[in-house]
């Protein structure tokens, strides 16, 4: 996955502070970058720049109503937090997944954007015990 | 009529006082003359203003006087303020036209506006614009060039530019590049030197990390 591809943002309003190597976007923000479309309410873009001045993408923190999408891949949850550097995208709060048809749901995943592997977990703090779900489709064998 | 008596017999006061004397002849000479003199000199009073050519003269008419309809033209014509940082900024257009003293508005051509403060110089080059004197407020039109070291740059139809607090607004659409990118929005409102700006209406950014910020 190329995380130093272009990052197409559309919000309803943007606030940047150059002095904080930050950007705030807000307003059913949508973020597309390669084949990963990022949905959220609001925003954080957090960048820094490199010797020549080019802006480079650190962080994206997501909240609210957060759905991302690659691929066949779908999910949702309450927060999200994608690393750019690591191509990595956390999902937290009610965490919802589809890929393909099989359904997984757990509290926190991890989603690899090269792998496109994810890992799950549904022990939180106030839930310690909390159990991942999952239902998986298994496309019958032709013999 | 009683004899007369021959000139020769009377004194010279007598001879001068018969009829037909020198005394008598010139004295009827003048009776014509003075008058005529008289006549012709009033009539010289009357014509002669008339009749002599004059060298110059006119008659002010305030409205045929050529009027110059500005109060103010200047070609090459350069203002200098202060900011309320006290940073100097100074504006310099092709021509400056002020329509009168009562509207403190300064219409320039071809301006081009700077500020050099630590940030580095900010610059606003524009085809048309108004500066409004008291407000210390410019108006640019026409595409609006707005550089920084930020690598800030503005296309927008109009742009209003605050030089005491170094901010710019515009409320039409606005498209251009900001440190991190090229961007489009309905508004947008920021400092001059681009460190912080807010858009608001369908902002549309595209940070492209590779080939550098803001280059089109």
């Amino acid at each position: 996955f190329d995380s130093r591809a272009p990052v197409d943002i559309d919000a309803a309003r943007m606030d940047l502070s150059d002095d904080d190597r930050e950007v705030i976007f807000s307003g059913s923000v949508v973020i597309r970058q390669a084949n990963l479309t990022l949905n959220a309410d609001r925003v954080r873009v957090t960048y820094a720049k490199d010797a020549s001045g080019n802006p480079q993408v650190q962080r994206l923190d997501a909240l609210g109503n957060v759905r991302i999408a690659q691929d066949t891949m779908r999910a949702s949850a309450r927060t999200g937090y994608y690393d750019v550097n690591a191509r990595l995208i956390t999902l937290l709060g009610g965490v919802k997944m589809d890929r393909a048809g099989n359904q997984l749901s757990g509290e926190r995943v991890v989603w690899n954007l090269n792998t496109r592997t994810s890992s799950f977990d549904a022990r939180t703090a106030a839930n310690p015990g909390g159990r991942v779900t999952g239902r998986f489709t298994v496309p019958d064998k032709k013999n | 009529m009683a004899s007369r008596p021959t000139p020769s017999s009377l004194s010279p006061r007598q001879r001068a006082a018969l009829p037909g004397s020198r005394h008598e002849a010139l004295m009827g000479q003048l009776k014509w003359l003075l008058p005529a003199l008289a006549g012709m000199l009033a009539l010289a009073i009357l014509v002669w203003p008339l009749v002599a050519a004059q060298e110059f003269s006119f008659l002010l008419a305030k409205d045929q006087v050529a009027v110059a309809p500005e109060r103010l033209k200047v070609t090459r014509a350069e203002y200098r303020g202060k900011t309320a940082a006290g940073e100097a900024f100074s504006i310099i257009a092709g021509t400056a036209l002020q329509r009168s003293s009562a509207d403190p508005v300064v219409e320039l051509s071809r301006l081009s506006a700077s500020i050099d403060d630590r940030e580095g110089p900010s610059r606003v080059t524009a085809p048309k614009g108004r500066y409004f004197i008291e407000e210390d407020r410019l108006e640019v039109s026409g595409p609006v060039q707005l550089r920084s070291d930020g690598g800030y740059r503005i296309d927008a139809a109009t742009v209003q530019v605050d030089m005491k607090r170094r901010t710019i607004r515009t409320d039409a659409a606005v498209s251009g590049a900001t440190p991190i990118g090229d961007f489009r929005a309905n508004s947008l409102s920021g400092d001059l030197a681009g460190k912080r700006i807010t858009m608001v209406g369908n902002v549309h950014l595209r940070i492209d990390q590779r080939r550098g910020r803001g280059s089109r």
